[in-house]
C-alpha cells in the first residue's frame, strides 16, 4: 500500500522531469540522424537521379540523358526481373522460416546447464561469423556431384549422390541450405539473448502451476519472446532478400536461372551490362518491394502497436 | 528492491581502450611513405603473369617503380569500367580480358600507343616482330595500337592418351569423331567427355563458340557472331542451331551435374580422371596434370566441322588515359616488347606464352603441354580467329544473351532454331542500345 | 518415497543425455562445414582436391605463407581491424543513444522514423557503389579508410537501433525511476542500472554488427585499392579467371574467422550475466 504510493509520487515527479527533457531525446539521436543524412543520402538521390536517364557509361551508342519514367515501364515488364522476385520470395521464406524454428529450439535446448554446453554454443555461432566468399567456396567443393566430401559421406549411409546446386531442380533448395546453415547462428544469438534476458517468476509460477514443458513453451516462453523473434524474422528477412556471395559463387545464378535471385540479377545488369539507369530503376523498384513486406509484415504481427504499449508503460 | 551498482565497463578499462585506439591509428599513419620517382600502377588480375608484373618484373624494370593490385575476375571488370568511365587517374595501365578490350578502345578511355609515340618521336618503337602474331589483333582499333597482349590462349582438347588408346580411337579432328570418341568412351566411373554448362563463358565461348567456329568461313579480323557492320551473323546459315545440336549429340556421355559446372569443375574432373575428353580454353588447363593422371594428357587443337579455324583469345595491356605518365607508361610497355618481361613471365609459371621465341622453343613446350596447340595450328593449317563477340562494346551482354539461349537450346528448353531466332532478337536489342 | 526419487532421477539423466546428444548433432551440423575449411586450409595442393577426400594428412603451412607474403594479408588485417573496430564502435554508441531516445521518449513520428532507420538496410549496396566512388574521389578519401569507416557506421546503425530498442523497452522504466528517486540523474541511472541489464543485447548486437563489416566486400572491393584494402577483398583473390585456388581460399577463410571468433567467445560471458541479472526484474 506504501509502496503503491510510493510509486505512484515517484511516476509523478519523473513526468515532470521528463516534461523538462524536451530536447533530450533529439539530443541522443543525433549523431544517427547526423550519419544516416549525410552518408546515406546522397547515394539514394544520385540512385532515383540516375534511374530516370539511360546512363550506361560503357555504350557510347546508348542515349545517357533523361529518359523519365521509360526504365520503370521496361522493368514491369521485364520477365527476368519477376522471375527473380519470385525466386527470391520463395528462397526468404523457406531459409527464414527454417532457420527461426531451428533458432528457437536450439535456444531453448541450449538454455540449459549441461556440461560442455557453453562451448558447443560458441562453436554453432561459426558459421554466421565466416565471410560469406568462404562460405560459398567451402560448400561449392562439398558439393560437388561426383568429387565433394558431402556425397561421399552420404554415400556411407546409404543415401544417392546428389546433383546439389549443379542442377535444376536441386540447385533453390541447395542454396537454401547453405544459407539455412550460414544464418541461423544470427538468429540463434538474438533469441538466445532474449531468453537469458527473460525474468524467472513466471517460469517458477508455472512449474508451481504444475504447467508440462509444451505448455510452458507455448504459452510462457513464446509470448515473452515475441520482439525478440520478430526482430530477428524482421532483421533475416531483410538480409535474406538481398543475398548474393553465397549463392553466387556456389551456382552463378544458374543451372539455367534457377537461382537467379534479385541480387544476382541486379548485378549482372549493373555491373556485367552497366546499365545503370535500368540498374538503377530496378534497385529502387527492389527496394520499394522490400519496405512493402516490411511494412506488411510489421503491421500483421502488430510488432510497431506492442513496442509502443511497452515503451507507455 | 536491490539494485546492483556495479558498472560492468569501469572507467579504467575505457581509457586504456581509447589509448590503444590511439596508438594504433598513430601506428597506421606511419606507414611507410611513397619511394620518390615514377610510379606506374597496374589494375591487375590475379593470374600468374599478373603477378609476374608486379613482382619479378617490377624487380627488374629499373627507369620505374610497378605496382598493381590483384583483382578477382568480375571484380577486376567493374573496377576498370568504374574507374576508367569516372575518369579517374589512380591506376596508369590497365590489365583486361580481350573479351572486354574494345570497352575502353571505344569510349576513349585507353590511350593509342601510336598517338604517343607521335606525340614525341624520342620514344622507342615497340618491337612487335617478338610477339605472336595472332595475339597482335586484340589491341588493334581503328587502324591504331592501343597496347600489348600479356597472355594468349586457345581453346584445347584435352584428351586422355591411355584410354583412347585402350579402346582403339585416334584423336577426334571431326565432330562426328568426337561424338563417337565420346559414345565409346562413355562409362559409369569415366565420362566420355565434359560440356561446361554452367559458366556463361566457359558454355558460349568455349563449348558453342568452338563448334560455331569451324562451320563458316571466318576472315581472321571477324569473329563469327557479328561482322565489321554490327550485324548479327551466327546463324547466317544455320550454323547457330547445328553448333547447338552438337552439343545435345554429346550431352549424354557427360558426368553428373554438368548442368552446374564452370571452368574449375571441368578441370578437377580431367584431373581426377571423371572424364575422358573436354575441350576449353588452355589456361584452364593449368593445374589438370598435379592429380593422380599426369603424364597421361594428350593436348591438341578442338575438332572442326568444316574450316580449320580456332579462336585465339588472352589477355592485353593498355594505357588509361586519364593518367598523368603515359609516357613512361610507353616506355614500360616499350620495354616489355624486348623480350625479358616475358620471359619473366615464363619463369613465373605462366604457360599462356606470348613471346614468339618461347611459343617456337621445344624445350619450353615441353614444360607447358598446352602450347602444343599452337604447334598444331601450323600441321593443321588452322587459321586464328577472334572470340566472338568482342569486337562489340557490349561483348559481356551480347555473350550473356547468346548464352542463355544456346543454353535454352541445349538442355531442351527450346528447340535450337527457336533459341537462334530469340537470340538474334535479343542481341540486336542491346545493340541498338 | 525413495522409489520415486531414484525414478525421477533416472528420468532426468535420461533426458540430459538426449538434450545432450541432440545438442551434439546440431553443434556437428554446424561445425562439420568450418572443420572441413580449415582442414582444407591446411592441405597443399595436391592433397585438397584429391578423391576420395583425405581426412588425415601432413598439414602444410604454404596457403598461409602465401597469404601473408604473396597477398598482402598483413596489411589487409590490420586495416579490417581498425576499420571495423572503430565503425562498430560508432556505431554502438550512436544506435543504442538512439535506441534508448525511441523506447524512452514520446516522439511524434517516432515509428517512422524507426522505419526510416531500417530502410538503411533495405537499399541494394549495388546503388551506393558509383556515388559513393564520386564521393570519395571528390573528397580525396578514395583508398583511405574514412570513407569505409562512415558506411559501416551507417550499414551498422539499423541492426543497433532495432535491437536494442527491443531490449531497452524490456526493462520496465519503474527501475530507471526508482533509481532517479534515489537521486541519480537519467544519464546515472542508465549507466548505473539499465547497461547492466543490457548486456545480453550489447554483447549480441556488437557481435553482430561487427561481423557484418568485417565480412563486407563489394563497397570494400571497389573504394579500397593497395593502402586501404581489407580481408575480404584479399579473400576474393583465391577465385582466378579460370580456376579456384581452394587451399587459398580456405586459409583466407580461417585468417579472418579466427578474431570473429575470439571476439564471440569474449562476448560468451557476457551473453549469460543475464541469467543472474534477471532475478533483480522480478
Amino acid at each position: 500500500m506504501a509502496g503503491a504510493s510510493v510509486a505512484r509520487a515517484a511516476q509523478g515527479a519523473t513526468r515532470a522531469q521528463r516534461a523538462g527533457e524536451r530536447w533530450a531525446p533529439w539530443i541522443l539521436l543525433a549523431p544517427t540522424l547526423v550519419i544516416m543524412n549525410v552518408v546515406g543520402v546522397y547515394p539514394l538521390l544520385h540512385s532515383l537521379w540516375v534511374s530516370f536517364t539511360g546512363y550506361k557509361p560503357s555504350d557510347p551508342n546508348a542515349h545517357q540523358g533523361w529518359v523519365g519514367l521509360k526504365n520503370y515501364a521496361e522493368a514491369m515488364t521485364d520477365g527476368q526481373f519477376w522471375h527473380a522476385v519470385l525466386l527470391t520470395g520463395a528462397f526468404t521464406f523457406a531459409s527464414v522460416a527454417l532457420s527461426l524454428v531451428l533458432a528457437v529450439l536450439m535456444a531453448i535446448l541450449f538454455n540449459r546447464p549441461l556440461p560442455g554446453f557453453v562451448l558447443m554454443r560458441s562453436v554453432i555461432l561459426i558459421p554466421m561469423l565466416i565471410t560469406p566468399i568462404a562460405v560459398g567456396l567451402i560448400w561449392r567443393i562439398m558439393m560437388m556431384p561426383e568429387l565433394g566430401v558431402l556425397n561421399y559421406l552420404l554415400g556411407f549411409v546409404g543415401l544417392g549422390p546428389f546433383q546439389w546446386g549443379s542442377s535444376r531442380t536441386t540447385a533453390l533448395v541447395s542454396v537454401i541450405l547453405v544459407d539455412v546453415w550460414q544464418w541461423t547462428p544470427f538468429m540463434f544469438i538474438i533469441i538466445f539473448a532474449g531468453l537469458k534476458s527473460l525474468p524467472r517468476s513466471p517460469f517458477e509460477s508455472a512449474q508451481i502451476d504444475g504447467a508440462s514443458a509444451w505448455q510452458t513453451f507455448w504459452q510462457v516462453t513464446v509470448p515473452m519472446l515475441r520482439p525478440v523473434i520478430i526482430i530477428a524474422v524482421l532483421l533475416r528477412m531483410i538480409d535474406a532478400l538481398r543475398t548474393y556471395d553465397t549463392i553466387y559463387i556456389i551456382t552463378r545464378g544458374g543451372p539455367d536461372f534457377a537461382t537467379d535471385v534479385i541480387s544476382i540479377y541486379l548485378q549482372r545488369v549493373n555491373f556485367r551490362f552497366f546499365d545503370l539507369g535500368y540498374g538503377s530503376a530496378l534497385s529502387w523498384i527492389t527496394m520499394i518491394l522490400i519496405l512493402i513486406v516490411v511494412l506488411i509484415f510489421v503491421n500483421l504481427t502488430g510488432f510497431l502497436r506492442t513496442v509502443n504499449e511497452k515503451e507507455a508503460r | 528492491m536491490v539494485v546492483r551498482t556495479a558498472s560492468p565497463v569501469s572507467r579504467r578499462l575505457f581509457m586504456k581502450q581509447t589509448a590503444a585506439l590511439s596508438a594504433a591509428f598513430a601506428a597506421w599513419k606511419a606507414s611507410p611513405a611513397f619511394a620518390e620517382g615514377v610510379v606506374l600502377n597496374i589494375l591487375n588480375s590475379n593470374t600468374v603473369w599478373a603477378g609476374a608484373l608486379t613482382d619479378g618484373i617490377a624487380k627488374e624494370y629499373t627507369a620505374a617503380q610497378i605496382t598493381g593490385e590483384a583483382n578477382p575476375y568480375e571484380s577486376h571488370y567493374e573496377k576498370m569500367l568504374i574507374e576508367l568511365s569516372q575518369g579517374s587517374a589512380t591506376f596508369d595501365l590497365i590489365t583486361t580480358d580481350n573479351l572486354w578490350i574494345v570497352q575502353p578502345m571505344a569510349n576513349g578511355w585507353a590511350a593509342s600507343t601510336d598517338d604517343i609515340r607521335a606525340a614525341n618521336p624520342d620514344l622507342p618503337e615497340f618491337q612487335l616482330a617478338n610477339l605472336a602474331p595472332a595475339s597482335l589483333t586484340y589491341q588493334q582499333y581503328n587502324g591504331k595500337r592501343y597496347g600489348l597482349p600479356t597472355a594468349m590462349t586457345t581453346p584445347i582438347l584435352i584428351y586422355r592418351k591411355d584410354l583412347l588408346e585402350a579402346a582403339g580411337l585416334s584423336v577426334p579432328k571431326t565432330w562426328d569423331e568426337y561424338r563417337e570418341a565420346a559414345a565409346k568412351l562413355h562409362t559409369p566411373e569415366v565420362a566420355g567427355n565434359v560440356l561446361l554448362m554452367g559458366g556463361q563463358d566457359a558454355h558460349m565461348s568455349g563449348d558453342w563458340g568452338s563448334r560455331l567456329m569451324g562451320m563458316t568461313r571466318i576472315e581472321p579480323h571477324n569473329d563469327g557472331v557479328l561482322d565489321e557492320n554490327r550485324n548479327v551473323v551466327f546463324n547466317s546459315e544455320g550454323q547457330g542451331a547445328r553448333a547447338i545440336e552438337r552439343l545435345r549429340e554429346v550431352l549424354p556421355y557427360c558426368p553428373a551435374g554438368v548442368e552446374g559446372f564452370d571452368y574449375p569443375e571441368g578441370s578437377s574432373i580431367m584431373q581426377q580422371g571423371g572424364a575422358a575428353m573436354l575441350i576449353t580454353w588452355s589456361d584452364v588447363l593449368v593445374g589438370v596434370e598435379d592429380g593422380p593422371h599426369k603424364g597421361k594428357f594428350g593436348y591438341t587443337v578442338a575438332p572442326t566441322e568444316k574450316y580449320e579455324q580456332q579462336m585465339v583469345g588472352g589477355w592485353s595491356i593498355l594505357i588509361n588515359n586519364a593518367s598523368a605518365q603515359k609516357e613512361d607508361a610507353y616506355r614500360f610497355l616499350a620495354w616489355l616488347t624486348e623480350g625479358r618481361g616475358y620471359e619473366i613471365m615464363r619463369e613465373a609459371g605462366e604457360s599462356s606464352l606470348v613471346l614468339q621465341r618461347d611459343i617456337d622453343n621445344p624445350e619450353v613446350v615441353a614444360v607447358s603441354p598446352t602450347l602444343q596447340a599452337f604447334a598444331d595450328f601450323k600441321t593443321r593449317g588452322t587459321s586464328p580467329i577472334s572470340i566472338p563477340p568482342y569486337r562489340e562494346v557490349n561483348a559481356v551482354e551480347v555473350q550473356r544473351v547468346i548464352y542463355e539461349e544456346v543454353l535454352a537450346g541445349v538442355n531442351g528448353r527450346k528447340e535450337p532454331a527457336q533459341a537462334m531466332a530469340d537470340a538474334e532478337a535479343r542481341v540486336k536489342e542491346v545493340l541498338a542500345g | 518415497m525413495a522409489a520415486t526419487l531414484a525414478e525421477h532421477r533416472a528420468r532426468q539423466r535420461r533426458a540430459a543425455a538426449l538434450y545432450w546428444a541432440l545438442a551434439l548433432l546440431a553443434t556437428a551440423f554446424f561445425f562439420f562445414p568450418v572443420f572441413w575449411m580449415f582442414a582444407s586450409a591446411f592441405k597443399s595442393d595436391a592433397v585438397s582436391s584429391t578423391y576420395p577426400p583425405v581426412f588425415l594428412f601432413a598439414p602444410s603451412l604454404e596457403n598461409f605463407a602465401h597469404l601473408f607474403t604473396e597477398a598482402g594479408a598483413g596489411r589487409a588485417l590490420w586495416n579490417s581491424f581498425f576499420i571495423v573496430t572503430l565503425s562498430t564502435l560508432l556505431a554502438m554508441i550512436a544506435g543504442t543513444m538512439a535506441a534508448y531516445a525511441l523506447a524512452r521518449f514520446d516522439l511524434r513520428g517516432k515509428n517512422t522514423l524507426a522505419l526510416e532507420i531500417l530502410s538503411i538496410r533495405m537499399l541494394p549496396p549495388i546503388v551506393s557503389v558509383i556515388p559513393l566512388f564520386m564521393i570519395a574521389r571528390w573528397l580525396g578519401v578514395f583508398d583511405t579508410p574514412w570513407l569505409l569507416i562512415a558506411v559501416y557506421t551507417l550499414t551498422g546503425l539499423p541492426f543497433v537501433v532495432w535491437i536494442m530498442r527491443v531490449f531497452i523497452q524490456d526493462i520496465p522504466q519503474s527501475v530507471e525511476e526508482a533509481a532517479m528517486i534515489d537521486g541519480c540523474g537519467r544519464i546515472e541511472a542508465f549507466w548505473r542500472v539499465t547497461l547492466p541489464l543490457l548486456l545480453p543485447g550489447l554483447a549480441a548486437t556488437m557481435v553482430i554488427v561487427f561481423m557484418f563489416a568485417w565480412n563486407e566486400f563489394l563497397l570494400a572491393s571497389l573504394l579500397t585499392s593497395s593502402e586501404a584494402k581489407t580481408l575480404p577483398v584479399i579473400a576474393a583473390n583465391a577465385i582466378k579467371p579460370k580456376a579456384i585456388a581452394f587451399g587459398l581460399a580456405c586459409a583466407a577463410g580461417v585468417v579472418m574467422s579466427v578474431p570473429v571468433i575470439v571476439l564471440v567467445l569474449m562476448m560468451q560471458k557476457y551473453l549469460v550475466q543475464g541469467l543472474t541479472l534477471g532475478a533483480v526484474k522480478g
